[in-house]
């Protein structure tokens, strides 16, 4: 009975953590060559990481088919060892300009 | 002199056998009223610890110091026995009450029945008229990395794989929903169409594996193209004495660290099996050093068995479940994957603090089996029903808190048999039902909800006299798929119905044996290639299904020869499959979400042909020394493209030299107990499908020191791919990613095992 229980308390551990998820999440945009460039965003609260409810309702957010995300301070990145900008304005597949931009909160 | 000491010694094994014999009558004497028996040698010597496992009853009975077992419970007679021991022919006999029995194993220097004709009980049916073969699992954990590695030890027999998380078994090229898996008697469907989704349980429990290679449409058949792998749990234990085994094992690669414990017990015609395992893996170390992100995992299960036995009747009640969280590694966000920098992929470090636990993307996989068998036997006849029901969720996660898709597969499964035996001939008669419902549990979704409804009545006639056997199957298959999914904007309903047939020949005469094998089967398309319309971040495809699809059909012509004397064996298994019909997933050339777009499409006419080998060579001075070697070719022509099929393992040479130390008294001193050499050569890989590239060939060389601390305490030590060989196999599912991300680099394991 021991070892019942202990294997119970083994298989409750490998359930999702409980814990809060904090990750980054970005902006991206595939390269020709199949690499991609990341242009770090903010949390609404200000912090380098999206938590929570943040985390949640970003990848909510991007996760439709029509989403617009507005920059609106210029974003810097790296392509290839050199600065990429990413202007303020309207990104995302609900964009007119900018549909092929997506959001991604990633490791 | 020295014919005075031979004459001497003669007298004394004549008494040796003489003591031995009145022992034997005097144990019968004391043991009056219980079924023994004795197992002997051909030189009549008493053999310690043969295995005999009452078929019927799932019991396994061991022989004592002096060959004695002991069958105390009441079977019915001409239950079957199965008597084994490694190193000697195992005999199968029919059990008759208040009869003595007195069974004669051969000793073999050259074990085949892995691979050979040879005399064995198989709940597939009988091994020596149909291409079954099988392998022991009991010791898997002890002896291998894991259990799938072992298993794709057998000629003819790979894996996909990308580290030890993610596993699955390919048989003759052939993988996915052409290779069907039973566990118990039931069939595991858990979204098995894809190659992130791995084999769904461990060795945990597991007794032996048995498979037939190529299509099989009989008693387990159905849609069984590629393969069958029927796995079987161990047998309960008679007597009240409570005994089990602890068992841990660690590598230095992904830091795996894996532990299980099993406890057998028995009380008067109740008999209880409980098993448990916990596992946890970091990510694996490529031969540079660096570690493959996202290869970590863990695993979870508990199982047990409850069987009692009633005279005649027996009832047993499995349940088992499986928890698994594992990462899915080379994955890429968007674009070509082909096209990524490995270091986008790999670390150079571990943070054992982050490293183990779980990241994106991932899978979470719960699946619960539980399992009714019960049988009634009298006399030559048997009636058998198995009835489960098997729940599998599986989860995908590309983001951290929305799964990509969120699937829950219902299956309930019914499986009567009746078995009857008369004079030469076996019969056997039963259908297969199985009902099965797909739900999606949120809005996004990769396969649409569905259900089916399948029912597979079959019969099949053995038969079997001295040295000469027939067999001939035939069974009728029906399905029923049907969705109503919104996300297809219509109903969908179709029936797949179809007839299979199988034949086999098998004639021995000396030392040859040779069997020659058609089975025809059949395989419906499945939902994700009739209806997938998504990304898949496991294969990172956009993948689309072709409604169009028809029944894949397959025809295979097996032939096996095997010759054996003393010293060496030998075993020869062409076979050539046609498949018409052949489901096939190709890049449309467009791009969808940031993914390569892929479509099912159907080729007319398929052909795989292959030849299996086996050697096994023992030298006569030093008997305790194996040598074995086994060759697997294998060739797929497509007649309908220039290009060949995806997936195609490489041909291969496998090697493996086994020195058992147990004669040797002085390494006896040191506990050692076994030295195990294991090397593979895979050729190069010019076959390859049309988003494929060729593979280059290499050497894998493994190495396993096995001691014996007493006869309950047990532990290995093994040095994996000592030469630290940068290889990707060609089926790797990271093949494609990167150029190939290599498979581990040399890393160091120790197992351990601790019977009570």
């Amino acid at each position: 009975m021991v070892c019942l229980a202990s294997v119970f308390t083994l298989m409750s551990s490998c359930s999702k953590d409980d814990g809060e998820e904090c990750h980054e999440c970005h902006i991206a945009l595939e390269n020709a060559n199949g690499s991609e460039t990341m242009w770090h965003i903010d949390s609404p609260s200000g912090g380098e990481e999206f938590c929570g409810d943040e985390l949640e309702d970003m990848e909510e957010f991007a996760s439709g088919d029509s989403w617009v995300y507005t920059v609106t301070d210029t974003l810097y990145s790296e392509c290839e060892g050199m600065p990429c900008v990413l202007p303020p304005g309207e990104y995302g597949p609900g964009s007119a300009a900018n549909s092929d931009y997506e959001i991604h909160c990633h490791h | 002199m020295s014919c005075g000491f031979y004459t001497f010694v003669r007298k004394y094994k004549k008494m040796k056998k003489l003591i031995f014999s009145s022992y034997l009558m005097m144990s019968s004497f004391l043991i009056l009223g219980q079924t023994n028996g004795f197992v002997l040698d051909s030189d009549d010597n008493p053999i310690e610890k043969v295995s005999v496992y009452l078929v019927d009853q799932k019991i396994i009975l061991y022989t004592n110091e002096n060959g004695i077992f002991l069958v105390d419970q009441e079977i019915p007679d001409n239950s079957s026995m199965y008597f084994y021991k490694l190193g000697y022919a195992a005999k199968l006999l029919k059990y008759q009450k208040d009869i003595q029995f007195k069974v004669i194993l051969e000793k073999l220097h050259v074990t085949l029945d892995e691979v050979g004709v040879t005399e064995s009980f198989n709940e597939l049916g009988n091994s020596r008229l149909t291409n079954i073969e099988k392998k022991s699992i009991e010791n898997v954990f002890l002896n291998s990395n894991s259990m799938i590695e072992s298993v794709a030890e057998l000629s003819g027999v790979d894996m996909i794989s990308s580290g030890l998380g993610i596993q699955k078994v390919v048989v003759r090229g052939l993988s996915g929903m052409r290779v069907v898996t039973y566990l118990n008697g039931i069939k595991i469907n858990n979204q098995q169409w894809a190659n992130d989704h791995g084999n769904g349980f461990t060795d945990l429990g597991l007794n032996e594996v048995e498979l037939i290679k190529g299509a099989s449409a009989l008693k387990y058949g159905g849609e069984a193209i590629g393969g069958l792998l029927y796995f079987k749990d161990s047998p309960f234990v008679s007597g009240q004495k409570l005994n089990g085994f602890i068992a841990t094992k660690f590598n230095n690669s992904s830091y795996l660290s894996t532990s299980q414990f099993g406890i057998k017990w028995n009380m008067r015609d109740f008999y209880f099996n409980l098993y448990g395992q916990y596992s946890l893996s970091s990510d694996y170390r490529l031969p540079n050093n660096d570690y493959l992100f996202n290869s970590r995992f863990k695993e979870n299960a508990i199982k047990f068995s409850i069987a009692h036995r009633y005279k005649n009747l027996q009832n047993i009640f499995r349940y088992q479940l499986h928890a698994e969280e594992t990462g899915i590694p080379g994955h890429v966000c968007v674009g070509d994957p082909a096209l990524q920098d490995i270091l986008d992929l790999t670390s150079s470090s571990l943070d054992f603090s982050e490293d183990y636990k779980t990241n994106r993307p991932s899978q979470f996989i719960n699946n619960q089996l539980f399992v009714y068998e019960s049988s009634y036997l009298i006399n030559d006849l048997k009636l058998s029903l198995h009835t489960g029901y098997f729940i599998n969720n599986l989860q995908e996660y590309e983001k951290w808190t929305r799964p990509a898709f969120d699937l829950t597969i219902s299956q309930t499964q019914l499986t009567p048999n009746i078995r009857y035996a008369f004079n030469n001939v076996t019969l056997n008669f039963g259908t297969q039902l199985i009902i099965l419902d797909n739900k999606n549990n949120i809005d996004d979704r990769l396969i649409p909800d569905y259900s089916s409804m399948s029912i597979g009545p079959y019969a099949i006639v053995d038969y079997e006299k001295d040295n000469i056997g027939f067999n001939s199957g035939l069974r009728y298959d029906y399905k029923k798929l049907n969705s109503s999914d919104t996300s297809l904007n219509k109903d969908y309903e179709r029936v797949f119905s179809t007839t299979s047939f199988s034949a086999g020949l098998y004639y021995k005469i000396s030392d040859n044996s040779i069997r020659l094998t058609y089975s025809g089967a059949f395989r419906s398309p499945h939902v994700s290639e009739l209806f997938s319309n998504g990304v898949h971040h496991g294969t990172n495809r956009y993948e689309l299904g072709n409604i169009n699809l028809e029944i894949e059909y397959a025809d295979q012509f097996d032939l096996k020869y095997q010759w054996s004397n003393d010293h060496f064996g030998f075993v020869l298994n062409p076979f050539v499959q046609y498949i018409s019909n052949f489901i096939s997933i190709n890049p449309t050339g467009l791009s969808n979400s940031g993914y390569k777009e892929y479509h099912y499409v159907q080729y007319d006419n398929v052909e795989l042909k292959g030849i299996e080998m086996n050697l096994h060579y023992h030298p006569h001075k030093l008997h305790n020394l194996h040598l074995e070697q086994s060759y697997s070719f294998l060739q797929a022509n497509n007649k309908d493209s220039e290009y060949g099929l995806a997936l195609l393992p490489a041909n291969s040479i496998t090697s493996k030299v086994l020195f058992d130390f147990n004669d040797f008294e002085k390494l006896s001193n040191y506990k050692l107990d076994y030295f195990s050499l294991y090397h593979i050569y895979k050729f190069q890989q010019n076959i390859y499908a049309e988003y494929e590239e060729p593979t280059a060939s290499y050497n894998v060389v493994n190495l396993r020191l096995g001691f014996k601390i007493n006869d309950k305490l047990h532990f290995s030590l093994a040095v994996n791919n000592l030469f630290n060989e940068e290889y990707t196999p060609h089926i790797s599912r990271v093949r494609g990613v990167a150029g190939g991300v290599p498979n581990p680099g040399r890393f160091f394991s120790i197992n351990l095992k601790h019977d009570f």
